[in-house]
């Protein structure tokens, strides 16, 4: 599993401009066994996650999050 | 600098990063603030601008290039070899990346008289076809500033065969040289240089990162290591060299970082003051040892030479005489 990735729409900003930040992350995967009678078993693999995003004296807003990308809105 | 920092952190605790610099329209903007010597560049402040703002300025792939006095040629991509044409004045290339030719050249050749002078600025100089031959600028009469230079067997080379012993006209600031070509076409291969100085006078160098490595893809070279020939070779192979003023760099790597020696076969030319050589910060990783961290002769000016340190403690740099 790999530290999120984090991008940014621009590296430089002038000050009140708004910055769109991506977050491209691992979500914890769970596999679920099931066992009947006899003995065979079936999985179901599901994804749980979700990301958050800081920037120092700054309102962050998340715009979007699928459970492996998500977008904030900072302005800079 | 003013940056901003955004830190994500995911459901299970891991953590991302990026850091952007704010007060900057452009990367342009942002380059144009620094202050030579007072940082290192590196990859993140030399050669092309990686501001997602510039793809959107439309780039084109042009040939071998003959630049007009007064031109300012910005965006290009330029596949062939940059030669200044008899005349006046000067020209500027901007946020250009600087590929050579295919065929037998350099980048930028500038070293026939009577030539206009040539401005690099935040320029990359990479060719798409290095050889033994190659190198990024050469010649007389120009400058280079904020530009990452690479994958040459020199990445400049001060030489002017109409007029050896005068100013050479050449200033090299806030500029990144590294990881060069190297191949064993001679018993030890190229001797491949960040810089090669062989005439002329008043050569500034100041502000600069210099790494004597060659790149990853030729390595092992034939000492078995990734070191380049010298840092700074200073020879007077074409001309007589004075006046220098190299300050204020930081230097790594090389057989022997700063080089300088006599033309002793041939046309003999002996060095006398070379000029000055101050304030550069020494890395630890010269191929030689620290003995030879600046190696010069005997008859060159012994003055020159002050305030040169190491990085990592600042000890003080003895200059090795020899010859």
């Amino acid at each position: 599993m790999a530290n999120p990735v984090v991008t940014t729409n621009k590296s430089s900003y002038l000050p009140g401009e708004i910055a769109t930040i991506t977050v491209d992350y691992d979500p914890r995967v769970t596999v679920f066994t099931g066992t009947d009678q006899d003995g065979n078993t079936g999985t179901v693999t599901v994804t749980a996650g979700s990301a958050i995003l800081t920037a120092p004296g700054k309102t962050v807003t998340k715009v979007s999050d699928n459970g492996t990308v998500a977008t904030f809105t900072v302005t800079v | 600098m003013p940056s901003l920092t955004f830190t994500a952190t995911d459901q299970d605790g891991r953590v991302g990063a990026a850091t952007v610099l704010v007060g900057f329209g452009t990367e342009r903007a942002y380059r144009e603030s620094l202050v030579a010597e007072t940082y290192d560049p590196d990859a993140s402040n030399t050669g092309c601008y990686d501001d997602p703002a510039w793809p959107a300025i439309p780039r084109f792939t042009i040939a071998n290039h003959t630049p007009a006095t007064g031109g300012v040629y910005e965006n290009l991509i330029i596949q062939g070899q940059i030669t200044p044409p008899v005349g006046v004045g000067r020209a500027t290339y901007r946020n250009c990346e600087l590929q050579g030719p295919l065929g037998s050249g350099h980048l930028v050749k500038a070293y026939d008289a009577g030539r206009i002078g040539i401005d690099l600025v935040d320029c990359t100089l990479r060719p798409r076809n290095p050889d033994n031959s190659r190198v990024g600028i050469i010649g007389r009469n120009w400058t280079m500033r904020r530009c990452d230079v690479s994958h040459v067997v020199d990445g400049f080379r001060v030489q002017d065969t109409n007029d050896p012993d005068g100013p050479s006209g050449v200033e090299v600031w806030q500029s990144y040289v590294h990881d060069l070509y190297w191949e064993a076409d001679t018993a030890d291969g190229t001797h491949s240089d960040d810089g090669q100085i062989s005439s002329g006078s008043g050569t500034v160098i100041r502000g600069n990162t210099l790494i004597g490595n060659i790149a990853p893809e030729y390595a092992p070279n034939f000492y078995g290591t990734t070191h380049a020939n010298a840092v700074l070779m200073i020879k007077p192979d074409v001309g007589l060299i004075s006046g220098l003023d190299i300050r204020n760099n930081l230097i790594d790597g090389g057989a022997i970082p700063v080089n300088i020696a006599n033309k002793t076969s041939g046309t003999v030319r002996t060095l006398g003051s070379v000029g000055t050589i101050s304030g550069n910060r020494f890395g630890r990783n010269a191929r030689i040892g620290a003995s030879w961290t600046i190696t010069m002769p005997v008859s060159a000016s012994a003055t020159v030479t002050v305030g040169n340190v190491y990085a990592d403690n600042g000890a003080a740099v003895t200059v090795r005489r020899q010859g």
